[in-house]
């Protein structure tokens, strides 16, 4: 990698938000005029408990360095219970993840209600610096994500 | 009528494929009356030469075992390519790269230094001994599946391919009456549906390990918290670890609606995972329970690692481990 | 004439694995050196570290397809090591009946799939009828068909104990993951009096076959194919081959003892070396040392499998083998035998001897009733020795606290044979090639001297590495660790 893509590193992050908290946080945050970085692409599902193992690890694959859950507080699940599923799922493959070697904080999930605007922009902001400082994803640079292939 | 060839032919691999093909016993008779195997170099004698002359699509089926590891294996399987018109990737190497699939966690330089120590003792690619040149072949960097350097017509899952399955790939090749290409001889369905025991669907409080515990005999080993691979695995083996008291380590690897077995079944451990009610009364208990995972890789991702983001190791800095 | 100065025989054909031939031709056209080469590899002992030890037995065994037998119990009993858990009587004896089944079918399987048909249709037949197919076209279809069911009862066996006929999964720390039904053990006892009336029936074929055959008599009467090395194999407390159990006995060229220890000291005995034209490592008696490729009592070369065993037992431990084994001393004019195409004859021997020992153990009462684990310590390290049907075979884990494999060292049966065999195909191709001329009787003739070993290459290529801590642990009768000693 060489120095002048180093300074210019701009991380691809993915956030899976769930429609009744986290997207809602996130639009509110949006008509607030609050400013986060542009290096988020949001994805909406109905519910947190929909992002399984597998969508993270294709979202890493297809080039993302960072990728956020954002879910329901628990006890405030739309669907009751979905998000103490996503919880340990997230669990689980973090703890994964830092078996194969990647940093597991290129995974993160974050409770974020539909009234958190502030939350919403704190966290990705957060989560955008954190991912800058780590690099490019390992997996990401090998599909060829960061040009350089 | 002309005899139909067959090939059979083991990339890297244990010769637990050649062997599996023997399981039907009496039925090899009924394939040699058909055809004649002009390549097997478990039990006859053609060398590379002979297959070298053979012409273009002059081989009617080969069945290809073992897992592209060295550029030799690379080299005869485009070779048995062109020399026949159809092809199967025969057992779990060939179809998933299998569980020496597992040695992609370590650079080549990692496996020489432990298998040869210091670099000085490395066999080499060229080597001179008494005057004589000598060669090896290549060890490459990843071990691959054979689809990932030739096209391939069939699949023939498990390691191995159990016997019911051997079955009835010989009788097809025997009436002639061989299927599409593309078709995979295993169930379409997960290993559940033919195993005997009871499912109750009940959560995870507690993961077993085989040794810990003598299970159940009639509940689901999952249900028990023993980490089986049953839900993520193509049927067609009859479940017969189970039904011997141990859990699937998926060997026929994934059923066609998921791509990524382990990452299929991490996802329904943490799922099952938990105390008896969700809550936030019991994340704690829930993350004691998911500590106790020890090995993903060697658990989740045996078999079928080649093409997963767990199919190798990075080395970030800064992480925990 | 410079077409012919080196010639290759690649693949080699009848054997589990890979390997080429590389003959190289003087200016007159007769040997000047011959090389066997191992190119392939796939590295266990790398990624082994890490996994749950409980998980070994099912993975070493995919080290080999032809003996996973031979991994999963060696895996398995050093597991009980680890454990500190000696298996419950039940456990043992179902592993005993699995494993004598499996020596059954792996010496018939060489017999009449592997190496025999060299001698069974002829080493000069042509190409296309030297295996199997051309066994029963020689023998018929009634021996053919028998061949055929008695390698299926072999494998049915260990089906029913093991769980599946090949890499099977009952092979747990201290214990079997199951037992057998009185249905299960009917069928077994069946197919097992049928297994010894068929080795029997076998050793016939021997007699009328080999025996008789000019070639046959030559190779095992002749210095050129005699290698005097030392032998290595498990024998029991009476001196027996034992393929499950007991301690490793070496014996010098000349018969006398060398060594006898148990398995958890064996590899001491040895040390290995690298060579850069082969993937294969060659191990050698350490304290006799390295000197070449060659035999006799100053080199350290040493073989294994059922030439070697034979020689370091003092009996068979099973009547009607007995009577076999007296047979062959008696035609050798006692032992140890140094002819290398004796290992047919003396494989034969042992196929008998496994039989009878299933048919044997299925009568015993403890294989139905009693505990089928033992309750386990703490883990640690431990080592597990057994004779594949290729030779002695050597797991070596070391189990941190969470039982998860920190290191391994596996010692397999046809690394042993190595030096042997590169000894054996170079005496066969000094004496068989002259003036350039090279056909394919000829180099078939230079095959048949590895195949006498029954090689197993996919497990050859997994050996001792050399930097491997020697760790020693002192456990209390309650099997609890007393002390770890690392050197």
């Amino acid at each position: 990698m060489s120095e002048q893509t180093k300074s210019v590193f701009e991380p691809r992050i993915v956030a899976f938000l769930c429609r009744w908290c986290s997207y809602a946080g996130a639009d509110l945050a949006g008509v607030s005029r609050m400013t986060y970085p542009p290096n988020v692409v949001p994805m909406r599902v109905n519910c947190s408990g929909r992002v399984d193992v597998g969508m993270v690890l294709k979202a890493l694959e297809m080039g993302a360095d960072g990728v956020l859950i954002g879910g329901c507080h628990p006890g405030d699940c739309h669907y009751v219970n979905g998000n103490y599923k996503t919880r340990r799922r997230i669990e689980v493959l973090r703890n994964a993840l830092a078996d194969t070697g990647l940093n597991p904080d290129r995974v993160r999930l974050e409770w974020i209600s539909a009234s958190e605007g502030r939350k919403f922009r704190d966290t990705m902001t957060e989560f955008t610096e954190r991912i800058r400082e780590l690099g490019p994803s390992p997996v990401a640079v090998e599909a060829g994500a960061h040009g350089e292939g | 009528m002309a005899k139909a060839k067959i090939g059979i032919y083991w990339a890297a691999s244990c010769g637990g494929c050649d062997c599996s093909l023997l399981e039907v016993n009496e039925q090899i008779l009924d394939v040699i009356e058909v055809a004649d195997i002009v390549l097997w170099p478990c039990a006859a004698d053609a060398k590379y030469d002979d297959l070298r002359g053979f012409a273009d699509n002059e081989i009617d089926l080969v069945l290809f075992n073992g897992a592209i590891r060295t550029e030799e294996n690379r080299e005869i399987a485009e070779m048995i390519r062109k020399k026949t018109k159809l092809l199967a990737a025969y057992g779990s190497c060939a179809h998933t790269g299998g569980v020496i699939g597992l040695a992609n966690l370590s650079s080549r330089d990692e496996i020489f230094t432990t298998v040869y120590g210091a670099k000085e003792n490395w066999p080499q690619v060229e080597a001179s001994q008494h005057g004589f040149a000598l060669h090896l072949p290549e060890f490459l960097e990843r071990l691959t599946p054979l689809e990932s350097v030739v096209e391939v017509d069939y699949f023939v899952p498990g390691c191995p391919p159990p016997k019911e399955i051997v079955r009835t790939l010989f009788s097809a090749l025997i009436s002639g009456d061989l299927p599409e290409k593309g078709t995979v001889f295993a169930s379409e369905k997960n290993l559940c549906e033919e195993c005997s025991r009871t499912r109750e669907q009940k959560r995870i409080t507690r993961i077993v390990r085989p040794h810990e515990e003598e299970p159940d005999p009639n509940l689901c080993l999952l249900d028990q918290g023993y980490m089986c691979m049953g839900p993520a695995t193509r049927g067609g083996c009859g479940a017969v670890c189970p039904a011997a008291n141990m859990p699937c380590t998926g060997c026929a690897g994934p059923t066609a609606n998921i791509a990524d077995q382990g990452a299929a079944m991490l996802n329904t451990v943490a799922s099952l995972i938990g105390a008896e009610e969700e809550g936030e009364d019991h994340l704690e208990a829930e993350d004691a329970v998911i500590a106790q995972l020890a090995d993903v890789y060697g658990t989740f991702f045996r078999f079928a690692s080649a093409n997963s983001l767990f199919g190798k190791r990075y080395h970030e800095r800064n992480t925990t481990r | 004439m410079s077409e012919t100065r080196h010639v290759s025989i690649d693949p080699i054909t009848r054997l589990e694995g890979h390997g080429r031939i590389e003959l190289f031709l003087d200016d007159d056209g007769n040997l000047a050196d011959a090389f066997f080469q191992i190119p392939e590899l796939r590295g266990f002992e790398e990624f082994c570290r890490g996994r749950q030890g409980e998980d070994m037995p099912q993975i070493t065994e995919r080290i080999c397809g032809v003996c996973p037998e031979a991994h999963h119990f060696a895996s398995t009993k050093a597991l009980d090591a680890c454990y500190g858990a000696p298996p419950p009587p039940r456990a043992k004896k179902l592993r005993e009946l699995l494993y004598n089944a499996y020596i059954f079918s792996d010496h018939l399987l060489h017999f009449y799939y592997l190496g025999g048909p060299d001698f069974l249709v002829g080493p000069y037949a042509p190409p296309q009828e030297r295996n199997i197919i051309g066994v029963v076209g020689k023998v018929g279809l009634e021996l053919g068909g028998q061949v055929i069911k008695h390698r299926g009862y072999g494998q049915r066996i260990i089906e029913i104990v093991g769980g599946r006929p090949i890499h099977p999964v009952s092979g747990i720390p201290g214990g079997q993951s199951k037992g057998i039904t009185e249905e299960e053990r009917d069928e077994i006892r069946s197919m097992a009096g049928s297994a010894v009336e068929f080795a029997q029936a076998t050793i016939d074929v021997f007699n009328q076959t080999l025996l008789a055959d000019e070639n046959y008599k030559r190779f095992i009467e002749e210095a050129a194919q005699a290698l005097p090395t030392y032998y290595m194999g498990l024998v029991d407390e009476a001196g027996s081959t034992d393929f499950y159990d007991g301690d490793v006995r070496v014996v010098g060229p000349d018969g006398s003892e060398y060594a006898q220890v148990p398995g958890s000291e064996v590899l001491g005995l040895i040390e290995e070396r690298t060579e850069p034209w082969t993937y294969v490592k060659i191990p050698y008696l350490k304290d006799v040392g390295w000197k070449g490729f060659v035999a006799g009592s100053d080199s350290g070369v040493y073989r294994v499998g059922p030439l070697a065993r034979v020689n370091v037992s003092k009996q068979m431990g099973t009547p009607l083998a007995q009577e076999q084994y007296e047979r062959y001393m008696s035609f050798f004019g006692g032992g140890p035998v140094h002819a290398t195409f004796a290992y047919h004859w003396a494989r034969l021997i042992e196929m008998l001897s496994a039989a009878e020992r299933a048919a044997a153990l299925i009568d015993d009462p403890e294989l139905m009733t009693g505990d089928l684990r033992a309750p386990l310590g703490e883990p640690g390290q431990g080592v597990g020795v057994i004779e594949a049907a290729r030779g002695t075979l050597i797991h070596d884990y070391d189990l941190d606290e969470r039982g998860l494999i920190r290191s391994s060292n596996l010692v397999v049966a046809t690394t042993h044979n190595v030096a042997g065999i590169s000894l054996s195909i170079k005496d066969m191709a000094k004496e068989v090639v002259h003036n350039g001329e090279v056909d394919q009787g000829i180099l078939n003739l230079i095959e048949m001297s590895f195949r006498n070993y029954d090689p197993c290459l996919a497990c050859a290529t997994h050996a001792l590495p050399g930097q491997m801590p020697l760790i020693v642990q002192v456990r209390d009768p309650a099997h609890n660790v007393l002390r770890r000693i690392e050197r």
